[in-house]
């Protein structure tokens, strides 16, 4: 038979334990929802950007059909040339990266720089790391990033006739194991374009 | 002091051990449905073959660890499924549910599983439920009832000539030696005929001796005199003669070239004059990828680089069914540049080059030529840049996507042409493209289903044979 007192502490204790073991959950998920949140907030920070706000135009990339969309959006772009073109290239890689986006890429894939050369004829774009070594990989998908990035970056910068791709300031052979990145791509290439 | 003639006898001495170190070890596999070749590997004193290398032409193969064991599953087109079960260096397997003593213990590397050579035989046996022969020593493995014989049919003349009759089409690799002219067949089940050797009784060709080795089989003919090959009922017969000597022109002094294999045998009544090399049409094909390479992940541990492998496979053996000889760039899993590619595939005179891709992206097939830079520079000294090296085929070369998207409507499989900058296909001198393989409208697990794969196999085939008579492929 057991004392009523000790009968009275033990449910106490009892409860004590099943009350701190709903409070642990709740306190896991909560951890795991900031987690989660950190995760998709992998983006590298940019330095804000300065300037009037102009309407541009985007070529955004159909993986599924293989074609390219014309879009026009707005941005704040700075008036320095160099400048220009790299915060053209990020608000382009920013739409790849939107939820909904038809030519998906990581979250933490970016442009360092854009330099112009040959009087604005050659663009030699910059990426991260992220931005190749996480590419998907195929002929199209990957033709598609160039033919994007080309057509776009000539729609704005007046004179731009190819794009070379370097990574982390480096020559690499290809972007994810097909699109060749030792030649130029031109911005003229012949693709179906929906407007 | 070394003697010039000392130094170029230890060159060649050399050169021999080396092209026959070089030499890769095969295993050739004749079936009712396919034939194909895998690498052969040594391993602990025994030699291995890929399992998966192995079945998936077969059908669609795939191999899963289950704790300590490897769990192969194979389903062929036909319906049919069967599974089989290794353990990781141990001899003992079970297929069917039957258990089974291997050679030599099953090995496991970088996620690959083998099985020794001598034991192919009974693997494929039981899983596939047909009769299998293994010629060990040979390397040549028969499975059904497979296998083409020959006879061989002197027609006296002035000149004479030798026929010889096959029971199926044949594409041999013919070379010519002094003394001897070599039939090559690396794809045919190709069996001894009933005399062998055989005598044959003419002044100018004087015996025809089968043998086999490697994975592959030849015949030799005994000649005195260069001879020229011509192919005939759509490559059932090939036909030799001696070729004709130049009357006006004196015999070039002869230029012994020794063979790595075979010793000279110098001809009496020409001296040893080097007749000419034969070059056939081929269709190399580039399964992409491989090795350290493995292309895009297609998920359940399959990456892009087994299936161009298992798709250019069904080229090859579509190609072979229309008569046109093809050549895989890899047989198995190794790692090639993009310039050794190249190099490989410029190297076949005569032909075209088919690389194949594959994605899980949008649907259907996309026929990539090669897009070239604006203007080659240096054309004007005769030569081609190296990037630019395509620019002298590029017409041909959309000429074949052409063709192939005909027979990809006529299949009602999706099919649009396109220009890719890909390598090596702007390095390539002959007609080049590159097939990239998505999956079939509705369906996005055909990548790896054989009746698809099948299907764009023989769309490929198709279109390639619709330019390229197999008739031209004869001389």
């Amino acid at each position: 038979m057991i004392a009523r007192n000790v009968g009275i502490t033990l449910a106490i204790l009892l409860l004590a334990v099943v009350g701190m073991g709903l409070y642990g959950l709740h306190l896991r998920k909560q951890a795991l929802l900031l987690h989660a949140a950190a995760a998709t907030d992998a983006k590298p920070l940019a330095p804000p950007v300065t300037g009037p706000q102009q309407t541009i135009t985007v070529f955004l990339p159909n993986d599924e059909k293989g074609t390219l969309s014309q879009r026009q959006i707005t941005a704040t772009l700075p008036d320095e040339p160099t400048q220009r073109a790299r915060e053209i290239v990020h608000v382009l890689i920013a739409q790849w990266q939107e939820k909904d986006s038809l030519h998906p890429i990581v979250a933490a894939a970016d442009v360092n720089a854009v330099f112009l050369l040959n009087n604005n004829r050659t663009a030699v774009i910059d990426v991260n790391g992220a931005f190749a070594d996480q590419h998907r990989s195929g002929i199209l998908v990957e033709e598609l990033t160039l033919a994007s990035m080309a057509k776009t970056l000539a729609a704005n910068i007046p004179g731009v006739g190819e794009i070379r791709i370097v990574v982390e300031g480096k020559q690499r052979e290809t972007l994810a194991g097909h699109a060749d990145l030792m030649d130029s791509y031109p911005a003229n290439v012949e693709w179906q374009v929906e407007h | 002091m070394i003697r010039r003639s000392q130094l170029l006898g230890l060159a060649l001495l050399l050169l021999l051990g080396f092209s026959r170190a070089a030499e890769e070890k095969k295993l050739a596999v004749y079936s009712p449905q396919t034939n194909f070749t895998v690498p052969v590997f040594d391993h602990d004193g025994h030699e291995y073959v890929s399992l998966i290398d192995l079945m998936d032409p077969f059908g669609r193969a795939e191999l899963r660890p289950d704790k300590k064991r490897w769990r192969l599953k194979l389903e062929t087109p036909n319906g049919k499924s069967a599974e089989g079960e290794f353990t990781e260096n141990s001899s003992q397997a079970k297929l069917r549910g039957k258990k089974l003593t291997l050679a030599a213990p099953y090995w496991m590397d970088s996620s690959r599983g083998y099985i020794p050579l001598a034991s192919a035989h009974v693997v494929l046996s039981q899983l596939l439920g047909l009769n299998a022969n293994l010629r060990e020593n040979s390397r040549r493995l028969f499975i059904g009832e497979v296998g083409a014989s020959y006879s061989v049919d002197l027609q006296k003349g002035n000149p004479s000539k030798l026929v010889l009759h096959f029971t199926t089409p044949v594409n041999p690799t013919i070379s010519t030696e002094p003394g001897k002219v070599r039939l090559t067949f690396t794809r045919e089940p190709l069996v001894a005929g009933a005399n062998n050797p055989q005598t044959i009784d003419d002044s100018v060709m004087h015996s025809a001796t089968f043998s086999e080795a490697n994975g592959a089989s030849e015949i030799v003919v005994a000649t005195s005199s260069p001879v020229l090959a011509t192919f005939g009922d759509m490559n059932k017969t090939i036909t030799l003669a001696p070729a004709p000597v130049p009357v006006a022109q004196a015999p070039k002094p002869a230029v012994p070239i020794p063979s790595p294999t075979v010793p000279v045998q110098p001809g009496p009544a020409i001296p040893a004059a080097p007749a000419p090399v034969v070059q056939r049409f081929v269709v190399i094909i580039d399964p992409a990828h491989g090795g350290d390479d493995p292309g895009e992940a297609l998920g359940n541990g399959l990456f892009e680089k087994d299936v161009t492998l298992a798709i250019a496979r069904r080229i090859r053996n579509e190609l072979d069914q229309r008569g046109l000889a093809a050549v895989l760039l890899r047989e198995g899993d190794a790692t090639l540049t993009a310039d050794q590619r190249a190099v490989s595939a410029n190297a076949l005179r005569n032909g075209m080059y088919v690389a194949v891709h594959v994605d899980t992206a949008g649907s259907g097939v996309r026929l990539y030529s090669a897009r070239l830079s604006a203007t080659p520079q240096g054309v004007k000294f005769g030569f081609v840049p190296w990037n630019s090296a395509q620019s002298m085929y590029l017409d041909q070369s959309h000429n074949l996507i052409a063709s192939m998207i005909s027979e990809f409507d006529s299949r009602r499989v999706r099919a649009v042409p396109l220009e890719a900058g890909l390598r090596p296909l702007r390095n390539i001198t002959k007609p080049a493209i590159a097939v990239e393989v998505a999956p079939a409208e509705g369906n996005p697990d055909s990548l790896t289903l054989v009746p698809y794969q099948q299907s764009v196999a023989s769309a490929i085939a198709a279109g390639i044979a619709n330019i390229r008579k197999p008739t031209e492929g004869g001389q």
